[in-house]
Order: structure tokens, then sequence, then C-alpha cells
């Protein structure tokens, strides 16, 4: 991350002010270095994250917590190339991403 | 991606998703991003960025898209908010760096407004603030 984003933590409120996120299974779609993930993962149970961008997702891996490493995995893929299950998900989440 | 991509897309994930699941989407609005330089004695105006034309239209498919989904019943748009979110910088070199990264999002600022940013950025203590608007949407899987 280059300077500081959202040090006041507006994007924070307004995604848990539309979403309860505790407890459900989420899908991100287009997650990138996973700065929005971080921003719901400890609520969720599981989070499927993904984006095309290898880098970005390296990055991701190498910062997620201890906490979540249990419960977030991130992917390189595309949305039309990623192979996702049926009814397999309380929650999509798009970062950005469309 | 053009409107018919996204809403490709767009069906995968409906799929993906439980009855009744939620469908969260963020993305920027395309109106330009003001920003200022601020500093112990408050902060000044230095101008605004603009997204380029591709992005632009990029957003508007994807608004496209998600309109058409709600119209079709695939979705249900619940609520949205609108809200700025603060990107802040410390040194004209971080903002250029930031600058290089998303180039292909913005149109390139001119040599003006990056030597009026290295200006206010050269008090002690000063930062650069770039405020973009959001949007966030909330959709309820139908059918």
């Amino acid at each position: 991350m280059i300077g500081l984003l959202d040090p006041e933590g507006v994007e924070t409120r307004v995604l848990h002010d539309l979403v309860d996120f505790r407890g459900k299974d989420v899908l991100e779609i287009g997650c990138g270095d996973g700065r929005m993930t971080w921003r719901y993962a400890d609520d969720a149970a599981s989070v499927l994250a993904f984006d095309p961008d290898e880098p970005s997702i390296a990055a991701a891996r190498e910062e997620t917590p201890e906490r979540l490493k249990a419960k977030v995995a991130f992917r390189v893929a595309g949305m039309m190339d990623i192979d996702l299950a049926d009814a397999a998900y309380d929650v999509g989440l798009l970062s950005w991403s469309i | 991606m053009p409107p018919e991509g996204v809403v490709d897309a767009l069906r995968k994930v409906h799929r993906s998703l439980r009855p009744g699941g939620l469908l969260l989407d963020v993305h920027p609005q395309p109106q330009p991003s003001p920003f200022e330089v601020r500093t112990g004695a408050g902060a000044t105006d230095l101008g605004q960025l603009e997204y380029s034309p591709d992005f632009i239209r990029t957003m508007s498919n994807a608004d496209e898209a998600l309109v058409s989904l709600d119209q079709d019943g695939t979705f249900r748009n619940e609520r949205e908010e609108e809200f700025l979110l603060l990107h802040h910088f410390e040194s004209l070199a971080e903002w250029q760096d930031y600058m290089a990264k998303e180039a292909q999002y913005y149109l390139t600022p001119d040599a003006t407004m990056i030597e009026t940013i290295g200006r206010g950025l050269a008090t002690a203590g000063a930062e650069l603030v770039l405020r973009e608007w959001v949007r966030t949407s909330r959709f309820r899987r139908l059918g």
C-alpha cells in the first residue's frame, strides 16, 4: 500500500453497516492485495478471495495474519476462469472489481 | 469489461450464492477526486484528479450491468451508500508512486499540478489528501 488509505475507517463502517459478516461464507471478487479482506475477515466464517494479479495475491498471502490463515484462502484467478461451487456462499463482495 | 461481460460474471456470482445471499458492490464514482494539502494551519484545495475516459466507461458498464440484473429479477438492489474515501500521502514521492501504480485509472496530472503539490508538501508536517467518491450497493440474490 502506498500512502495511507482510509485511516478514518469510513469504508469499514459502511461495509459493516450494509452487511453483517458474522458467521458468513464470503466470496471476494477482485481482492487485489487483500486491502478490503482485512476489513471483514475476522467476522466471517470463511473467505475465498481471488484476483488475476499474481503479485497482489502473493502480497495478500504474505500479509495474512496468523489468526486468519485457517479461514481465508487467496487464489490467483479471474472471474470467468475460476471454478465456483453452486450455492456455497452467503456474501459475494465485488471490491472495486467491476 | 463490456456490460455483457459484467452480466455474465454477475450471473456466475449469482449461482455461487445461497438463496437469499447478498452481493455487495463497492466501486468509485466517476466524478473527479478533489485533493488538498493539510498542515497545522488548515487545508488548501489544490485541484482535482480526473478518471480516464476508459475507466469512466468501465464504471458506467458496471452500473448498466447491475441495473439490468436488478430489472430482470436476478438481484434486488436493497440499499446504497455513498461516501468519501480519503487517501493520505506524506510526500510528493509517495504520491507519485501511487499515481504510477494507478496510472491506468486517471488522466495524467500536468506538470503545474505536480509542482503545486510539491510546493504544498514542502511545509513540515504537511500531507496530501485525495478524496474519492465511492458507492456501495447491497443486492439480494433472487430466484
